[in-house]
């Protein structure tokens, strides 16, 4: 009976900052990637202050997201993917950050993504390099 | 789920399975999930209650072997055995080493002679994760278990991260880590690990003219291969491990007036192990499987003028059937195994030789109402063992199990009623008590002896998100209860000590001593990228009396020595963006009975506090500095009678808390991946 109210009173407590808040943001961003290790890092860089939940699915590719909107907007969030070496749908990071990612995580090859069963990468092999650096992570198409 | 420092691309890789998934076979128990690693976690399928033990959090604390992995949880606590032989002791429940039951990958490892030292033969640095079990598990892995289940994964072969080297460097300690995957074909890979440990330098920090920790050498190397076929799937390894020791008074070797008082170990063990599993058609749960091991150790041994030499020899291997009763919710396990030991060794001026060969069969039921595991999940196992011991027990065990679990939502609830027996090395399982010149009587005889017990356990677990961030919040209880059961004593004088084993019947049941452990605990990341823990727990832990039992009173109870009753454990853990981590870890010990004759009545309590910072580069791996027993807390007489070494009271075996006092330690670890 003790435990049960002492659980009870715990739970009041941390669920008070939930309580009324319409500043929060949900939503998802397709992040491309190939392995347990790029679902770390994506996690790990989306994961910043303000942000309260991650979870990249690794077989959708799908980044559900959930961040307080007073604190930190979607560029950021964005921005800091990008800044690991994963593109974001129409924002791909540039060849310098892309260059970061370990060996075994090189989701834009070609031979890669096809020993990992997966389609084209969101960084179209016809494009140029230079498009890469116009994109930018930041310019929208 | 993020609080996790990025390592290995294991998951679902070009080369399919995680090593994990080959003791499927063995075990109805949840795998690991390597890809999302939040250190210490509940499994919300598994029926029996435990916790999984990831990578990332046994980095989080100086972890260089088994015995030292569980600073940062609550369920367990590691003490030394004694003052001069460095060898720790983990608790479960209250219990010793001994009565838990130690797994590879769901293959027993230890017992007998390595039950307590055998810890600090498996390098931190191997691990892959550790699945702690609390109370008695599955009886596929024996009857044993009274305390629970450690079953500890090794990196595996099949991988993309095929090499790992840890260096690490402590007060006079240091250590080399290599694992290199040497062969990888697509049925077949094979590993090489290899240890070493060098304890150079004669430590004394407390001046009382004994070394705080021996001077040491161990080197351990393995080679495991594993076969993933079309399927099937086999595994097999061989290890050897050796470790030398010097102990004792810090003027070894060097030209003394008067006798000092000093202690050398020499020990070799060889293992050989194969696993072997089929997978039936006709689904998932269909398959066959078998398990061998082989060991044989060496050891050789002083204390003072007491010597202590041993050898044993043990093979193991085990048969297991599983499959589907009319759907896939509902399986069974049934098998039969073997357990043959021959122990022969000299402890205390006895003869300690026996012969023991354990036969059984079990069968076990399991029922899952939902693959999710809400609802209702139960385990109902039994066996059937017939113990041989040389000239001493000719006998049958019936170890009946059941595990019960409820899942609604936010709540898991677990409930235990479990059967357990195993039997006694004595000279191994109680190496400490040697650093002494008590005389000991062993007025039951110098055989094994049987132990055996009930344990009822329940345990609650809580898990929500709350305010977008998950809370943990976990409560259990367990009670241990003998009717047989070994008791030492050493409450008489400080000159001797009294071995005594005996059984109660059930009629008896309030005269059982018991081990009542309760915990509670929660975690929550409180602030972002910091996860604060914290943890309480009470345990009463009883044996029988026997200052009174000579005296007529055969019924009467008392608390065992260095019961720590009241334990308090606060963590808080940040990792950063750009791979860094700081650690702080704080654990309140409550005082612990001591003998009565020749000691205080309790030791004083203490609170050890320790910390870590660790930063991971990209490309040059992590480097970790850390800070062991900050507030500097110390035994500072652990060795009593100390100036007078081979006096009746000299005493080494009574240690309540740290020997060394703070300590600063630094390490670099590296991981290799495939190109």
């Amino acid at each position: 009976m003790k435990l049960k109210t002492i659980l009870a009173a715990a739970i009041l407590f941390l669920s008070i900052p939930s309580f009324g808040q319409s500043n929060i943001t949900e939503t998802t961003l397709e992040v491309d990637g190939l392995c347990g290790m790029c679902k770390k890092r994506i996690e790990n860089a989306a994961y910043i202050q303000g942000v309260k939940k991650v979870n990249w699915d690794l077989s959708t590719h799908e980044l559900a997201i959930t961040y307080r909107n007073d604190k930190v907007n979607e560029q950021g969030i964005i921005a800091a993917i990008n800044s690991a070496g994963h593109d974001v749908k129409d924002h791909i990071a540039t060849d310098e950050q892309y260059a970061t990612v370990h060996g075994c995580c090189t989701y834009r090859d070609a031979e890669m993504r096809k020993s990992h069963g997966l389609d084209d990468a969101l960084c179209k092999p016809n494009e140029t390099h230079e498009e890469h650096h116009a994109h930018g992570g930041k310019d929208k198409h | 789920m993020i609080l996790a420092v990025a390592f290995g691309c294991t998951v679902n890789t070009a080369l399919g399975q995680s090593d994990s998934s080959s003791i499927q076979l063995f075990e109805t128990l949840d795998q690991v999930n390597i890809g999302s690693d939040p250190g210490i976690s509940l499994s919300k399928k598994a029926i029996i209650t435990q916790e999984l033990i990831s990578e990332v959090e046994l980095r989080k604390a100086a972890c260089c072997d088994l015995s030292e992995s569980f600073e940062t949880n609550a369920s367990i606590s590691a003490s030394f055995t004694d003052a001069v032989t460095g060898t720790r002791q983990i608790r479960l429940l209250g219990l010793e080493g001994p009565y838990a039951l130690y797994t590879k990958g769901n293959l027993t490892t230890m017992g007998g002679l390595a039950s307590v030292m055998g810890l600090g033969f498996i390098p931190g640095a191997w691990i892959q994760s550790i699945q702690l079990t609390k109370g008695p598990g599955s009886v596929v892995n024996g009857a044993g278990a009274i305390s629970g289940q450690i079953n500890y994964e090794l990196r595996p072969s099949f991988t993309e991260q095929i090499g790992h080297v840890n260096l690490f460097a402590g007060p006079g300690r240091f250590e080399q880590n290599l694992i290199y995957t040497w062969h990888q074909s697509k049925k077949w890979s094979s590993n090489i690990m290899v240890h070493g440990r060098q304890q150079l330098f004669r430590w004394d920090g407390n001046k009382d003219g004994y070394l705080d920790t021996p001077l040491s050498r161990h080197f351990f190397v393995q080679n495991a291969w594993k076969f993933n076929g079309k399927n099937s799937e086999g595994q097999l390894g061989i290890k050897f491990s050796s470790a030398d020791n010097i102990g004792g008074s810090t003027l070894y070797g060097k030209e003394t007036l008067a006798p000092i008082w000093s202690h050398e170990l020499q020990t070799d063990r060889y293992e050989l192990w194969a696993k072997r599993g089929y997978f039936l058609k006709g689904g998932i749960n269909r398959s066959i499987g078998t398990q061998f091991s082989a060991n044989y150790q060496d050891l050789d041994s002083y204390f003072g003028e007491r010597l202590f030499t041993a050898k044993e020899l043990r093979t193991y291997g085990n048969l297991i059937f599983q499959d589907n009763i009319i759907d896939t919710r509902r399986s069974i396990k049934v098998g039969a195994d073997f357990n043959l030991h021959n122990v022969e060794q000299e402890m205390w001026g006895s003869n300690g030789d026996y012969d023991a060969s354990t036969f059984g069969i079990y069968g076990e039921y399991s029922y899952v109402a939902s693959p999710d595991g809400e609802g209702l999940s139960m385990i109902l196992g039994q066996r059937l063992d017939h113990l041989n011991i040389t000239d001493n027990v000719d006998k049958f065990f019936y170890v009946p199990r059941l595990h019960i679990k409820y899942n609604s939502g936010a709540w898991s609830l677990r409930s235990q009623a479990s059967r357990s027996y195993r039997y006694t090395t004595l000279g191994a399982e109680y190496m400490g008590y040697m650093a002494n010149n008590r005389v000991f009587n062993l007025s039951s005889g110098s055989a094994p002896a049987v132990e055996s017990a009930w344990t009822l356990g329940t345990s609650g677990a809580f898990t929500k998100d709350i305010a977008f961030k998950e809370l943990q919040i976990t409560g259990d209880v367990f009670l241990t209860k003998f009717d047989r059961k070994m008791t030492l004593d050493l409450d008489q004088d400080t000159e001797t000590a009294l071995f005594y084993n005996r059984s109660w019947t059930m009629n008896e049941w309030e005269d059982q001593p018991y081990s009542l452990s309760a915990q509670f605990g929660g975690q929550y990341e409180l602030l972002h990228r910091t996860l604060f823990k914290f943890a309480y727990r009470y345990q009463k832990v009883t044996q029988l009396n026997l200052t009174a039992f000579n005296q007529g009173i055969d019924n009467e109870l008392e608390e065992v020595i260095l019961n720590v009753p009241h334990l308090l454990y606060g963590g808080i853990s940040y990792t950063g963006t750009k791979g860094l981590g700081i650690e702080l870890n704080a654990t309140y010990n409550s005082s612990q009975r001591l003998p009565n004759v020749g000691y205080d009545d309790r030791s004083p309590a203490f609170t050890m506090l320790g910390g870590q910072v660790s930063k991971e580069f990209r490309r040059r791996g992590q480097v970790y500095l850390g800070l062991q027993n900050a507030l500097n807390v110390r035994q500072l007489n652990p060795i009593l009678g100390g100036d007078l070494p081979f006096e009746d009271r000299f005493d080494a075996s009574v240690v309540w808390g740290p020997i060394m006092g703070r300590q600063v330690y630094m390490g670099w670890r590296y991981d290799l991946r495939k190109p």
